[in-house]
């Protein structure tokens, strides 16, 4: 394969140079706990031979003057102890280190990654061969597996590509982006300021409780999550809450993207303080809503719907400063039909060789920072429900754990800046 | 550790609850062998306000003071332009540097080209020799701004393909003033042509130099997807 020095920007990613700045970090944090602490000597080795496996992966964000684009760099990314709060904004366009950082501090080794490079299912990817590589160097025994991306293999082309187009269908006519607005549950943002809170839950419990009501894990979060929202708004409020689920592209079109290949779909519905609602109201309320809005024929439509704007002849050769304002405001429009985000990994698999080697896998999510973030995974018995907060003000987060443990989960939480460390 | 106001286990480190803040109690963890996985205690660094909007406000007032000066006729024109155009340079040339963090000297010589341009634009402008700015004021500070991305070019062959996108725009511009001004003034408008040749010296240039990274920048900068 000849080596590209430039990338075009997916559809998904297209978004994200206009949309960001310091209120809106288009970025997030994928990390392990490992058991023993992270050797920054050899973590820098492992980092510098994984580079020429990701090729469209170690990238820095230019400007060109239609459309921005993601340009190659031999540089290595930054690699520094965790010395700032977690999820501010990552290196971008006036320099050549690529868009990520590399991120230890005692066991946790993190990626955070802005998101016009790829989304969380690339990352997690990334990291795992990262932190298989990264064990090997160690010392550690680390099979080959087909569950982790090979340092020594070639990228297929289907990674670096923009897998919206290659499945984009011409002749679907798309669908309306008309949405009710959603009830926005704002938080005031701390400058330079993130909390991170992470509650682990046995998935047996879990489990326990979803399969007598035959609903997944992801809506009952979700259920959670939404009740968690209405007990916390306003008792005059009339709009639905709604949050919004990221569905990976990958296992429906069958293609391993290591770009963005994600979509959303957005659920929820009118509660009123009115009617005194339950967690198990509010989840049977939106039992089977995920599930119907990520049919493949509900999918393709949306992908039809978004790149038949981003190749409308007018779009295409419009400057970049004039796509700029118009670009932002409808990012922004989008962003009031839902409240939050709940993005559920899921269960993240490798070798139990290397399974040993890590404790628990953290997943962060940036984005708004007057508005939470939720992000989910698991890698063993143990679910990791990870909340991202600019602000001090943690109600929905507080309502969302002692929820959980109200239902009879076990719930264990940890929180990144808490002062009650010994 | 557990918290019983909220129900929640908590690390063994943990005094205080970080939900509710309450004390925590002895109770036995529900979820036993979770270790804690510390953060470093951080200090929230002071927030870094973007200077560019007070750079805006300095630049208004000097104008508008400018202005003042000029319609008093304390001031002549040329020192009007100069004032009007010196808030800009002195942001192009020294404030702006030390807020970016890495500024490539291409971009800081491109970025310098406009508060000069406006300056002379006013100048000729108010000496009602607008003709006199575009047959030759601007055309020779572009060749000038193309003589230094030259320099720029041998100087740092790392970065010199960014070159090539400036000097397809600035040809295109010269080729259209040079049409413009053979139209109206019937003559052969030998600064716009001096600027159409050096820019294509400079593509020759950096074809001969590094062709595959200039063509592959030029095809990044100028894509439409």
């Amino acid at each position: 394969m000849s080596e590209r020095t430039w990338f075009e920007l997916d559809n998904a990613a297209t978004i994200y140079p206009y949309s960001s700045n310091r209120q809106w970090i288009c970025g997030y944090r994928i990390g392990f706990v490992l058991e023993e602490d992270v050797d920054p000597v050899v973590l820098k080795q492992a980092v510098k031979d994984i580079m020429p496996r990701f090729p469209s992966y170690f990238v820095q964000l230019r400007y060109g003057y239609f459309w921005p684009y993601l340009e190659k760099t031999n540089e290595m990314p930054i690699i520094e102890e965790e010395h700032l709060h977690p999820i501010l904004p990552t290196p971008r366009w006036y320099t050549d280190v690529p868009a990520l950082k590399i991120i230890y501090y005692k066991r946790r080794l993190c990626i955070e990654a802005f998101h016009g490079i790829a989304d969380g299912g690339a990352t997690i990817e990334v990291l795992k061969t990262l932190t298989a590589h990264y064990l090997r160097l160690k010392g550690y025994e680390i099979p080959k597996s087909e569950l982790v991306m090979e340092i020594d293999e070639e990228p297929a082309p289907e990674e670096t590509i923009d897998c919206f187009k290659k499945v984009y269908d011409k002749k679907n006519k798309g669908m309306s982006r008309k949405e009710t607005k959603s009830y926005q549950h704002v938080v005031k943002p701390v400058p330079n300021y993130n909390r991170l809170f992470e509650g682990l839950v046995p998935v047996q419990d879990i489990k326990e409780y979803c399969k007598p009501r035959n609903i997944t894990i992801t809506e009952f979060l979700a259920g959670v999550f939404l009740y968690s929202l209405y007990k916390c708004a306003p008792e005059d409020n009339k709009k639905p809450i709604k949050i919004s689920v990221p569905v990976s592209l990958r296992p429906v079109f069958g293609l391993k993207s290591m770009r963005n290949f994600s979509l959303f779909t957005n659920i929820g519905g009118y509660y009123s303080q009115h009617e005194n609602l339950t967690v198990d109201k509010v989840i049977e309320s939106i039992k089977g809503d995920i599930k119907e809005g990520t049919t493949k024929e509900i999918l393709e439509k949306n992908v039809a719907m978004n790149v038949s704007t981003a190749i409308n002849p007018i779009v295409r050769i419009l400057p970049n400063g004039l796509k700029k304002p118009v670009l932002k405001i409808g990012y922004r429009n989008g962003q009031q039909k839902y409240a939050c985000t709940l993005s559920n990994l899921g269960v993240v698999r490798m070798p139990p060789e290397m399974k040993e080697h890590i404790n628990r896998m953290e997943v962060f999510l940036g984005g708004p920072r007057n508005c939470f973030g939720i992000a989910v995974n698991s890698i063993d018995d143990k679910l990791n429900i990870c909340f991202n907060v600019a602000s001090k003000q943690t109600d929905v987060v507080r309502t969302f754990y002692k929820t959980l443990a109200s239902l009879g989960m076990r719930v264990h939480v940890e929180r990144s800046d808490w002062e009650g460390n010994v | 550790m557990r918290c019983r106001e909220c129900n929640v286990d908590l690390p063994k480190e943990y005094t205080s609850c970080p939900l509710c803040g309450g004390k925590v109690s002895d109770d036995k963890p529900l979820i036993e062998g979770i270790t804690l996985a510390e953060y470093p205690k951080v200090k929230t660094e002071p927030y870094k306000r973007n200077p560019f909007p007070v750079f805006l406000i300095i630049w208004a007032l000097t104008a508008l003071a400018g202005i003042i000066l000029y319609k008093t006729e304390i001031i002549s024109e040329n020192i009007f332009a100069f004032v009007v155009s010196i808030a800009p340079a002195v942001w192009t040339l020294i404030c702006r540097p030390l807020f970016v963090r890495q500024l490539y000297a291409g971009n800081y010589v491109m970025m310098n080209l406009y508060p000069v341009l406006f300056g002379g634009f006013v100048f000729c402008l108010l000496k009602s020799k607008l003709d006199y700015f575009f047959t030759c004021f601007f055309p020779i500070v572009i060749v000038a701004v193309l003589v230094a991305l030259m320099v720029i070019i041998f100087l740092q062959p790392k970065v010199c393909k960014r070159a090539a996108p400036y000097a397809v725009l600035t040809g295109t511009l010269s080729v259209i003033m040079s049409i413009i001004f053979a139209f109206i003034q019937k003559s052969v408008p030998f600064a716009w042509l001096g600027v159409l040749v050096i820019c294509i010296g400079i593509l020759v240039i950096l074809f001969c130099k590094s062709p595959k990274e200039t063509k592959e920048e030029l095809k990044a900068k100028f894509s439409i997807q």
